[in-house]
């Protein structure tokens, strides 16, 4: 599980706190030890670095019990439940609501067929609005029987007042 | 990352709580309850030291455990059951202090400085104390003497030396739970010791409070 730690990458102090920690590989903690015994400083720093971290051996220690484990048992059995009824309700309203949704959406359908006819169905009324004004004039134009000459006339102007009024 | 079968394989064998979570993953419900009395005070004691409030500690701690069994059926066992664990627990520390900054109810001392140095013990322990007679401390005090410098460090320094001391994690643990670079976890270690040496070495002197320690 532990990876090398490759010493060569570490700062002094690195190093230090890798030998307390055990950190070290076999070779470089021999070697660590040949310093500290060359080292009254180093030594007095090991100890003072065992001392602190001895003292965090003071820190009182949580201690729960029961009535954690239960409340937490409890709390997830709550939420286990929570996760099966909102599935359940999920299903539920499918089945009890599907028959309407479906009924819903057949109606739509329905509505949108029922569209698309009439529009069908309403195309030669289209027509018949849209040749509306010719349809008014018919009898003129009948009587003109001459195209050239009606473009004749408008070209003169006297259809001006009939287009603005139309507008 | 990629995790290899006998890599799985050899968790499975080696840990007993990776096993016992194997029978959670199998809805398993005293499996459940077996791993939540084994590390209940192991989590709720981490916590407490990260949030600074024990109250606080047990509700991350339930939502720890809660997050554990919602996440049973995607659990590989690719690292040791406890690594996986705290690094829940480090996750749901974090998203319980971002959650707290973004209501502004965070504690301010906490984020008046950051991952550089520790903050001044002797401001916390007059804090905590008032202004103390000179004497010996007692087994009390000592523990509040130890907590406060464990406050006054960064709280990535805190994490890391928490999990070192009171769940022997190497540093690859470590670095797995924190989710950082082995390098960065010595370096984050080195630190934290140092600090905490720095911060207590005066008191292990003489045994005296900060201000008694400074003043002498």
């Amino acid at each position: 599980m532990s990876e090398p730690i490759d010493r060569h990458d570490m700062t002094i102090d690195e190093e230090f706190v890798a030998y307390l920690d055990g950190e070290l590989d076999a070779e470089a903690a021999r070697r660590f030890d040949a310093r500290l015994m060359e080292d009254a400083e180093l030594r007095q720093k090991l100890r003072q670095h065992r001392r602190a971290w001895d003292l965090l051996d003071e820190l009182p220690r949580a201690d729960v019990g029961d009535r954690f484990t239960q409340t937490t048992v409890e709390l997830v059995a709550v939420s286990v439940a929570d996760q099966v009824d909102d599935a359940s309700r999920h299903n539920s309203f499918r089945a009890k609501f599907g028959w309407l949704i479906g009924g819903a959406v057949a109606v739509a359908a329905s509505l949108a067929g029922y569209a698309l006819v009439a529009s069908i169905v309403a195309a030669p009324d289209r027509q018949l609005v849209k040749d509306l004004r010719v349809i008014e004039n018919l009898d003129e134009y009948r009587a003109v029987e001459d195209i050239e000459y009606l473009r004749a006339l408008e070209r003169e102007g006297l259809f001006a007042v009939e287009v603005v009024d139309g507008r | 990352m990629a995790v290899s079968e006998s890599s799985i394989h050899k968790y499975e064998l080696l840990d007993p709580d990776v096993r016992l979570m194997l029978q959670v993953r199998d809805d398993d419900a005293a499996a459940f309850e077996e791993l939540v009395i084994r590390y209940q005070n192991r989590v709720i004691g981490v916590l407490t030291h990260l949030t600074r409030k024990r109250e606080q500690a047990e509700d991350l701690a339930q939502e720890v455990f809660l997050r554990v069994f919602r996440a049973r059926k995607r659990y590989t066992p690719d690292a040791k059951f406890s690594t996986w664990l705290f690094t829940i627990a480090n996750n749901v520390a974090l998203n319980a202090k971002r959650s707290l900054a973004r209501r502004r109810e965070v504690n301010l001392r906490a984020d008046a400085h950051d991952d550089d140095g520790p903050r001044a013990l002797d401001q916390m322990a007059l804090e905590a104390s008032g202004l103390m007679p000179t004497r010996q401390l007692d087994k009390t005090e000592r523990a509040e003497m130890v907590r406060l410098a464990i406050e006054a460090l960064p709280e990535r320094q805190r994490v890391a030396l928490l999990l070192s001391k009171f769940e022997n994690m190497s540093y690859v643990d470590i670095a797995e739970t924190m989710e950082m670079t082995v390098q960065a976890t010595k370096s984050l270690l080195s630190r934290a010791r140092e600090n905490l040496r720095a911060i207590l070495e005066p008191y292990m002197q003489e045994g005296e409070r900060p201000t008694e320690a400074a003043d002498s």
